[in-house]
């Protein structure tokens, strides 16, 4: 009997004190019961992001006229002013200067020495938060530009290696040169063991890739006189990208691989056109596969080949960033079977930018007539000074126009932790980007345990820039009741602190970090942790570990200024 | 009881962001929750909508969660509200669909008699009640169990009230009275009532 309770007998009576009102409750809480314990069923949640997102974000019509199947019903999108922010209070924040670069600490995330891989990251796709997997360009715009090639097939000998030059397709806007490389020797053997250990654990033949990257190095191109290349503006070269090429054999000595380059102006049609490969070095290789200039030469005439891009006429577009004129000087903007890309001038010095907290350079945001959006980057050197050239590839047919409008940067601090054990969930670090969580696992040694996180980042325009440190001390071991928070003193290497049944110390005497830089042909970071004091049966002690996710300082967070919009319509 | 804790975190801080117009956040909530609040849309609409009906609500249900989040509690769990508010769009939506009746029986039919046309709410307690078969379905589970289900649904005790009168604690109530539902439901499904 429970204390207080005098009797064991019930009101059984609808209408007597309280007995409706409490069976009512009762069979509300069963349905409700039965409601938590259904399971998720199968649905299309990227068409329900779509449809959410199009009345949230209040996208314009002329932006994402949202054209309603036969029978379905068709969902007005409310407007609303284009100076409403979606958190007011975020307009109250003060507006912190910027002291460093975007700085991302992610747990159990290292990225290292993952600048190689900056200059091939790109980001497109239909959502501009997602992070997709690339097209091989070489592999598949062949086909597609089979029509527009014009076949050279002059091949030039070196000490390590044959070098083809299959074909050249250009037109007005946009140059691409197919080349084949044949090597003496598997291509590990260009390279130090260092550099195959690195890319050893490549998936597929990826790493072979890389280290063909490695050796090739990027050929420049000269249109009679105007030099293309890596480290020269204009053009904005996307060879280093490992999916740009293949691997013809399976010994891995035939390669393939292309380099392209915008035209930034009109040049004849009769044009003498050089490609040109320089001698193969760097910290990795081991011995060079070219170890001269090759240079190919031909006469083109561009005039005879088809005009394969769809080009936009130049011009300057005014934008009203809080009160100041901010300007984009469109030099070129082409539409290519492959892929479409966009050079500009942002003609504003760096402090115009920062006052007025325009995100910079990069960072527009490109939208379809269906209001899909695309977001690209061609890094490296292109990024230098005040232009810039932003690549997309998967611009789809359906595209008939293209606009863009500038972000507007607001500052922001993040910390955010998440659990690592469901894979597949996405972890936000900011309302912009952050990373999905593709494998956890932990492994029992003699030592001690390894713990291995896999994660995929979306919505980063450079992670060069954005990912500079990802030390270990955001690990949180997640007890019955409290979070086991690791902190680590870089100064002394010491472990410090927390809370719960178990002591850090049992857990963390030695830590050793693996890790591979950013993959891009996988999108993944992965992180191997070791830690050699704790063994099984005090890991099985902890319930959970998580991971925080953190990221502060740069205003990462920003909003579209969608009735700024300017849109290119394709002819 | 890990996992309740570890979702009880999770949906605080979903709803923190969510609270600053972390637009992110709600593509989380989608990804998490999108397949859920479709199973209950489905549940409660049964084939009268379509594939595309049942995304545009489950859109409409996270579009819900967005505009609300800033008066949520931040206690607040999200996947018993998304529940409800799936559920009554699911039900707005039948009754725009000129289907009031039929949608809402089916809405209802966890414990309606079968072939009860009668709107639920006064048909199934009142027969409940009338059948006693509220009595029976007690009867059935032990004694503690019995009291604190008459103590909490019958004499309107909350669970904080049981808590201190047995020493339990409020998340031990809690469990109970769920595990005694469930033997109450299967009791009354045994006895008709689907």
């Amino acid at each position: 009997m429970m204390e207080g309770q005098t009797d064991n007998t019930y009101p059984t009576t609808p209408g007597a004190t309280g007995a409706k009102a409490g069976l009512e409750k009762l069979m509300e809480e069963m349905k409700m019961d039965t409601l938590l314990a259904l399971e998720p069923i199968a649905i299309d949640t990227e068409k329900v992001k779509e449809l959410a997102f199009r009345r949230i974000l209040a996208i314009p019509e002329d932006l994402g006229h949202h054209n309603a199947p036969q029978g379905r019903r068709s969902r007005p999108m409310p407007r609303r002013s284009p100076t409403r922010r979606l958190d007011p209070t975020r307009r109250k924040m003060p507006y912190p200067r910027m002291l460093v670069a975007a700085c991302i600490v992610v747990g159990s995330l290292f990225v290292g020495t993952a600048a190689y891989a900056i200059g091939s990251a790109l980001m497109v796709g239909n959502n501009p938060l997602d992070w997709r997997e690339k097209s091989s360009y070489y592999g598949y715009s062949v086909p597609n530009l089979d029509q527009f090639n014009v076949p050279i097939g002059q091949t030039l000998e070196s000490d390590g290696a044959s070098v083809t030059l299959d074909a050249i397709a250009i037109d007005d806007n946009l140059v691409k040169a197919f080349l084949t490389y044949r090597f003496n020797e598997p291509i590990e053997a260009y390279l130090t063991e260092e550099a195959r250990s690195l890319y050893a654990d490549r998936p597929d033949d990826s790493g072979f890739r890389w280290m063909a990257m490695e050796v090739v190095g990027a050929p420049s191109i000269d249109l009679g006189g105007l030099v293309l290349s890596p480290s020269i503006f204009p053009g904005g070269q996307t060879n280093l990208k490992d999916t740009d090429s293949y691997f013809a054999d399976d010994e891995y000595r035939v390669y393939k691989t292309s380099v392209q380059y915008l035209i930034p102006e009109m040049l004849p049609d009769q044009l003498d056109v050089t490609v040109k490969i320089s001698p193969t070095e760097g910290y990795y290789v081991l011995k060079p596969a070219v170890s001269e200039p090759l240079t190919f030469a031909a006469t083109i005439d561009k005039g005879s080949a088809a005009q394969y891009t769809v080009a936009f006429e130049p011009g300057i577009y005014e934008f009203d960033i809080e009160g100041v004129t901010w300007k984009l000087d469109l030099k070129k903007f082409a539409k290519t079977p492959f892929g479409t890309l966009i050079c500009y001038d942002t003609h504003n010095d760096e402090g115009l930018v920062e006052e007025t907290r325009f995100i910079g350079r990069g960072d527009l945001r490109f939208f379809d007539q269906d209001g899909n959006s695309y977001h690209g980057i061609s890094p490296g050197s292109a990024n230098s000074g005040r232009l810039m050239v932003t690549f997309f590839s998967d611009l789809p047919e359906s595209a008939t126009s293209l606009s863009f409008c500038p972000p507007i940067k607001q500052p922001a601090t993040h910390d955010r932790s998440y659990p690592v054990t469901d894979i597949g969930v996405k972890m936000p670090v900011t309302p912009t980007r952050g990373f999905y969580l593709r494998d956890y696992r932990i492994e029992y040694t003699p030592e001690g345990f390894v713990q291995t996180i896999v994660s995929q980042p979306y919505g980063f325009t450079d992670i060069k820039v954005d990912i500079t440190e990802l030390p270990p001390e955001a690990i949180e071991f997640q007890g019955t009741d409290k979070l086991y928070q690791v902190s680590f003193d870089g100064m002394s290497g010491d472990f410090q602190n927390d809370a719960g049944d178990i002591a850090p110390q049992e857990l963390l005497g030695l830590q050793l970090s693996d890790f591979d830089p950013y993959d891009p042909a996988t999108n993944l970071f992965t992180q191997k942790v070791r830690y050699y004091s704790a063994g099984e049966d005090t890991l099985r002690r902890i319930p959970g570990i998580r991971v925080r996710y953190s990221e502060w300082d740069v205003g990462e967070d920003y909003r579209y200024d969608f009735a700024q919009a300017k849109t290119l319509t394709f002819g | 009881m890990r996992d309740e804790s570890r979702d009880k975190a999770a949906d605080k801080g979903l709803l923190a962001s969510l609270r600053v117009g972390d637009t992110l956040a709600l593509e989380q909530a989608i990804d998490l929750f999108g397949g859920y609040v479709a199973a209950v849309i489905r549940h409660t609409l049964g084939s009268q909508a379509r594939n595309e009906d049942c995304e545009e609500l489950v859109s409409d249900v996270f579009v819900a969660l967005w505009q609300a989040a800033g008066s949520l509690s931040p206690e607040s769990r999200l996947k018993p509200w998304l529940a409800v508010v799936a559920r009554n769009k699911a039900l707005n939506w039948a009754r725009a669909q000129g289907q009031a009746q039929k949608s809402a029986e089916a809405a209802q039919s966890l414990v309606s008699p079968a072939g009860d046309a009668g709107p639920y709410a006064e048909s199934a307690i009142e027969r409940i009640s009338r059948d006693g078969l509220i009595i029976r379905a007690l009867e059935t589970l032990d004694e503690e169990s019995r009291e604190l289900m008459i103590g909490h649904y019958l004499k309107e005790r909350s669970i904080k009230e049981l808590s201190e009168a047995t020493g339990h604690s409020q998340s031990s109530i809690k469990s109970r009275l769920f595990r005694s539902r469930k033997v109450v439901r299967t009791y009354l499904q045994q006895e008709g009532y689907a």
